[in-house]
């Protein structure tokens, strides 16, 4: 075959006076702007352009819209491009897939002589033994396995969008029914999102040249006008949005249609949605159906009619309905030579007469009761062989036209919760009993109806989808029983009559399977792969089934396998569209960016991890004074008469009694006794207490709280204040001294004692000031609103200069709390952590009524102790430091496991926490620790259960 | 100690970095970029982001919150933006409301008794897109209808935009121009303090095809929002 431009027709899309140029496996060419990769490579006569994926077979254009796995092409080094659909670039760069070391010349391809040592399954039975073979086994078929190679080193360059639309009315499919459909919705008031495939509106309409009929919308003189008025009209009707170049990859519950559209990913929200998928063409069965030149009918039509492309010279159409006479027609009118038209049927008694007049008029030699038994040719196709009811016979040709009876495009209907039931009066798969909210319309609901009857049922669909009323009305319900329609002799033995073309499964191959006990659909798919390819059974989904259900003799006639999406292929990078991480930033960030800071990621925010110096950082504490920016610290504001009683209800500890300007320790437990966050409560004025919680736990917080005001029976309002605040931590022995410079408050030990709050001007800013430390120093936590934060870090900074305040990041923090035993609650505890094994049992109020946990705390009291794990610190003298999550052993057994661990440069020792059994948990004890680092070596620790570092709190309370 | 402390945008380096023109020496919001009509010629043709500010927000919370700011002299409707005068009440709920306001510690005084009152005025950022790009950029960004149909002019949504939540109303942009009155696609976010510089990237981001660009609160209405 050698595809060339056909003179200039009235329905073509390119432009023949923007030539562009590309490149096919290193050859120039050039096509015309609207070509696609595929027809301009057509154009320039290449008929080979991929091997198969499995015994490399040359293969060729099949369908032309997208649907089968013959033309997947690496385009500019991205794999598996669609040569049939994807427009023609300048300067595109297109090579072959699956070909060693070319396209024309496959070494691989041996494998399809010596195709008898490579059955179905044969992976499963070659290389099991010898067992330790199976690394060679392994590399090899991974080498040789695939399609399309992904270069790792290339950055590809993607810019995924995507968009939620919502609609009254997804209409999917943009043939006339499509159109139609919309159009009716839309003047019924609805807004309507029409998806289509096809870069132009009117489906096969496109390219027919004969007339086209079906009311007032779509009667014209031809097909390519009739497509034009319709997409005028749909361009016209401002309710409508036509998604271009879009496939439907999947309907989901509620309305969800998935669509991918290029590189956007389109999520439309419908109230209903009309399937107008159509029909289309699929593969005949007859050996070697896989040749080069053996093409859809609709594929040749598309190429010469709206790319100007002959794709052959003398053609052979092979049908097994009418449908195959108009396309000969078709063809005829196109100036594509037809030499036979071949059908299966044993006299065409449907056919019209007119369309049979032209054929005859054409010279096209009509055989009926003819079966195509192999294509003839190697590369490409150069006759076909026929089965007569007089003898076999040949008939030379450099195309084979398919035109078999179109399939209904069911799989949406399917996914959507459709029926699928074999029509055996039709030979159709057909959807019915439609799901809620779903209607179809046009040739998917597989009927053989006349244009007007199925124009008028699209209009009808429309209006339907547009109306608040009942949407089941039982469509195709009256499809009978099915029956299997396929005798055994229809199937042929060829080994190379290709079921399934993604994944080259023959007939025999289902054969060989079946006889091997996969005799249920869905495990010979499984087994066989058949319909797995990158077509996904487009084009093999009902000839697999038809062929089983003979094979098998199945009385309950072909059965499909179930249909999941995504329908049409669709990049991860489109699914997961574009890169949107929030990050959180506190109100600090700018001034720790200018210091240098090295980040760490807690959530979503952004914390100064250090500033380049831990072991100063830490020294500043200890004896001067630093600032760490805590605003990330989850705050919550409750305020009400309530709000005493409740905190009360929440906690094990009391807060009712905590008296203004005081702030107290909390953990809050749920009703399992589990630790699930701590922090303080600051009493400010009457009923309004200032209640900060873990970074990590804020909103789990915040959620609990509400759920337990749902009732509305408290009066008491909770304000998340996090975003709010911004907070820094002032802590050292200077401390004291730095903060008076910036404030008229008496912040003295008298004043403002330990466990003290007050509210004041820092800096002239309104502040809430708590007197309290995680690291173990005299402390102030400063709260100011937000907008100042920044202003309040510069005034410390200032005024800490002559006291020698550093900065501190949260390395340096997590040491400093470290030296105290100052647990973090989801570091140190976990789900299943209770306060007496956290060491908090000091908090539990037995005398109070009632609280969260109660129960459960006081059955762990009753528990054995020695059973249960402690939270303990432990010391090493080495500077051997073992990984967080280590185990702790005892004789090789698991005993318990390091939550926190540091080299602590104050101390000048290892020190960490650890939860240990209780019986191993005492004062002194010697343990072995894990090092956490892929070895079983261990290094030998002490217990400690008193804080490293000032384990009276004299240096806190000073 | 300072007597005047400045009062900063949680976008004050992003403005800094564009040449911002700020609304005092010690509130440094933008009041624009160097030419308002051009921001607004940029808005009107293509899309503005814009940060609307300083205003303060009052959180207002009562079973009867109506009532509550009626003593206040102040409008309430939930689900919708009320106004009166500078002042403009977002109802959040039947039992909550946020009040923004350039100052609102006089309003808090008034607000009736029985009610709740927080002020917030530093957790949230207030932005503005204004322009043709508006539902291209809502569509992508976030997953709940809010598309004309869906959203009067003065509704409220609470959604999730670019991951992150935010509070919507739908403020479409009016431009007097010779007696024409005209009305433009406008929407006006708050998004907390902290996450406001990731979403200001993430929407330019997602606008960025429909040319949508920075501008200042001059270019997207002389009102606060």
């Amino acid at each position: 075959v050698s595809g060339r431009r056909a003179p200039a027709g009235s329905a073509e899309v390119i432009d023949r006076s923007a030539r562009l140029g590309f490149t096919f496996d290193g050859r120039s060419l050039d096509g015309y702007a609207g070509d696609t990769i595929g027809s301009a490579t057509a154009a320039g006569g290449v008929t080979v352009v991929s091997r198969s994926f499995k015994y490399h077979r040359p293969r060729g254009l099949l369908c032309c819209a997208g649907r089968c796995p013959n033309c997947l092409v690496d385009v500019d080094g991205t794999p598996n491009v669609r040569a049939c659909t994807t427009p023609l670039r300048d300067g595109m760069q297109v090579r072959s897939q699956n070909a060693r070391p070319s396209l024309r010349f496959d070494l691989m391809a041996l494998a399809d002589r010596f195709d008898r040592l490579l059955p179905i399954g044969f992976y499963y039975k070659t290389f099991i033994r010898p067992r330790r073979l199976w690394p060679l086994y392994e590399r090899v078929l991974r080498s040789a396995a695939g399609l399309g190679r992904v270069d790792p080193r290339r950055t590809p360059d993607v810019h995924v969008r995507k968009r939620h639309l919502y609609c009254d009315v997804c209409v999917i499919g943009g043939g006339p029914a499509g159109c139609l459909a919309a159009l009716e919705a839309a003047s019924a008031g609805a807004r309507v999102v029409l998806v289509d495939d096809e870069p132009a509106l009117g489906g096969h309409l496109r390219y027919q040249s004969s007339p086209s009929a079906g009311g007032e919308r779509v009667t014209a003189a031809s097909g390519f006008e009739a497509a034009a008025r319709l997409g005028t009209l749909i361009a016209a009707e401002e309710r409508i949005e036509h998604l271009a170049s879009a496939s439907a990859i999947g309907i989901y519950e509620g309305g969800l249609v998935g669509v991918s559209q290029g590189d956007a990913f389109v999520r439309v929200r419908a109230r209903r949605i009309v399937v107008c998928t159509g029909a289309a063409e699929t593969p005949a069965l007859f050996d070697a159906n896989d040749r080069p030149g053996v093409m859809l009918a609709s594929a040749i039509l598309r190429l010469r009619h709206l790319h100007g492309v002959e794709a052959g010279q003398r053609a052979v159409v092979l049908t097994n309905d009418d449908h195959g006479w108009r396309a000969a027609a078709e063809l005829l009118r196109a100036g594509i030579s037809v030499a036979a038209l071949v059908d299966e049927r044993p006299r065409a008694a449907a056919v019209d007469a007119p369309v049979e007049a032209q054929l005859r008029a054409g010279g096209v030699e009509i055989l009926v009761a003819t079966h195509a038994r192999a294509a003839v040719g190697r590369s490409s196709v150069e006759g076909v062989r026929l089965a007569t009811p007089s003898g076999e016979r040949t008939i030379d040709c450099d195309l084979v036209a398919m035109a078999q009876r179109p399939e209904p495009v069911i799989a949406l209907l399917a996914q959507a919760g459709a029926t699928i039931t074999h029509d055996p009066v039709s030979g159709r798969f057909v959807a019915r009993h439609m799901p809620p909210d779903v209607l179809a319309a046009g040739h998917v609901l597989g009927r053989d109806l006349p244009d007007g009857a199925l124009t008028a049922g699209a209009v009808e669909a429309g209006r339907r989808a547009a109306d608040s009323g009942d949407t089941s009305d039982g469509a195709n319900d009256d499809v009978p029983a099915a029956e299997s329609e396929y005798g055994r002799s229809d199937l042929g033995s060829g080994r190379k009559r290709f079921v399934c073309l993604c994944e080259d499964v023959t007939v025999k191959d289902l054969e060989l399977g079946i006889a091997e006990g996969f005799r249920d659909l869905e495990t010979l798919k499984r087994y066989s792969t058949v319909t797995m390819g990158p077509c996904q059974g487009k084009m093999c989904h009902s000839a697999a089934a038809r062929v089983h259900a003979a094979l098998t003799g199945d009385t309950a006639g072909p059965r499909l396998t179930t249909s999941r999406p995504p329908w049409q292929p669709v990049t991860l990078a489109a699914l997961a569209g574009p890169h949107l991480a929030p990050v959180r930033r506190t109100a600090i960030h700018d001034r720790h960016r200018a210091l240098g800071a090295t980040w760490t990621d807690m959530g979503d925010w952004k914390r100064p991890l250090h500033y380049g110096d831990v072991e100063a950082e830490c020294r500043a504490v200890r004896t001067a004074a630093g600032i760490i920016d805590v605003s990330t610290l989850g705050k919550l504001m409750l305020q009400g008469p309530d709000a005493g009683a409740f905190l009360d209800w929440l906690h094990p500890n009391r807060f009712s009694d905590l008296r203004e300007g005081r702030v107290r320790y909390r953990a809050m437990l749920d009703d399992a006794g589990i630790v699930l966050d701590d922090g303080t409560v600051a009493r400010l004025s009457g009923d309004r207490f200032f209640v900060s919680t873990t970074t990590g736990n804020l909103d789990a917080v915040d959620q609990w709280l509400r759920w337990w005001l749902a009732d509305g029976s408290r009066d008491i309002t909770v304000a998340n204040v996090t975003s709010h605040y911004a907070a820094v931590n002032l802590a050292g022995p200077r401390a004291r001294d730095v903060l008076s410079a910036l404030t008229d408050l008496d912040v003295g030990r008298e004043a403002m004692p330990y466990l003290a709050a007050a509210e004041g001007a820092v800096a002239g800013i309104p502040a809430i000031l708590l007197r309290i430390g995680f690291v173990g120093e005299l402390g102030y936590e400063i709260h100011v609103p937000a907008d100042y934060g920044a202003g309040l870090w510069d005034a410390l900074i200032d005024a800490g200069a002559a006291h020698g305040l550093r900065p501190f990041g949260v390395e340096a923090q997590r040491v400093l709390r470290l030296e105290k035993q100052h647990p973090i609650v989801g570091q140190d505890t976990d789900a299943l952590s209770d306060p007496i094994g956290a060491r908090l049992a000091w908090l539990v109020k037995d005398d109070k009524p009632d609280f969260m946990g109660r129960d459960a705390v006081g059955a762990l009291r009753a528990g054995p102790s020695d059973a249960r794990l402690v939270l303990i610190g432990f010391e090493i003298g080495a500077r051997t430091v073992p990984a967080e999550g280590s185990a702790v052993v005892r004789n090789g057994i698991a005993i318990g496991r390091v939550t926190s661990s540091k080299w602590s440069p104050s101390l000048g020792r290892t020190i960490g926490l650890a939860w240990l059994a209780g019986d191993a948990a005492q004062d002194g004890a010697t343990v072995a620790i894990r090092m956490g680092d892929g070895t079983d070596d261990t290094v030998t620790g002490q217990v400690r259960t008193r804080p490293f570092y000032d384990p009276d709190g004299q240096r806190l309370r000073s | 100690m300072s007597e005047h402390p400045v009062r900063r945008s949680a976008l004050e380096a992003v403005h800094t970095t564009l040449g911002a023109r700020w609304t005092s020496d010690v509130e440094r919001w933008p009041l624009d970029y160097g030419s308002v009509d051009a921001e607004r010629a940029r808005t009107l043709g293509q899309g503005g982001l814009a940060e609307l500010g300083p205003i303060d927000k009052l959180l207002v919370a009562s079973p009867a919150v109506g009532a509550s700011l009626a003593a206040a002299g102040l409008p309430f409707e939930a689900g919708r933006v009320t106004e009166d005068g500078d002042a403009q009440v977002w109802g959040l709920a039947r039992d909550e409301a946020l009040v923004l306001a350039p100052r609102a510690g006089d309003i808090s005084s008034r607000i009736g008794a029985g009610a709740h009152t927080t002020d917030v005025s530093s957790g949230w950022t207030c932005l503005r897109l204004a322009g043709p790009a508006v539902p291209h950029v809502l569509e992508a960004a976030c997953a709940v209808d809010l598309s004309n149909g869906a959203v009067a002019e003065g509704e409220l949504v609470q959604a999730a935009m670019a991951n992150v939540r935010v509070i919507l109303a739908r403020r479409d942009l009016r431009v007097s121009m010779e007696g024409d009155t005209r009305s433009h696609p406008g929407v006006t976010l708050l998004v907390a303090r902290d996450t406001a510089d990731y979403l200001w990237g993430a929407l330019l981001q997602l606008g960025r095809e429909e040319g949508l660009t920075t501008v200042g609160g001059h270019a997207v209405g002389d009102g606060p929002t």
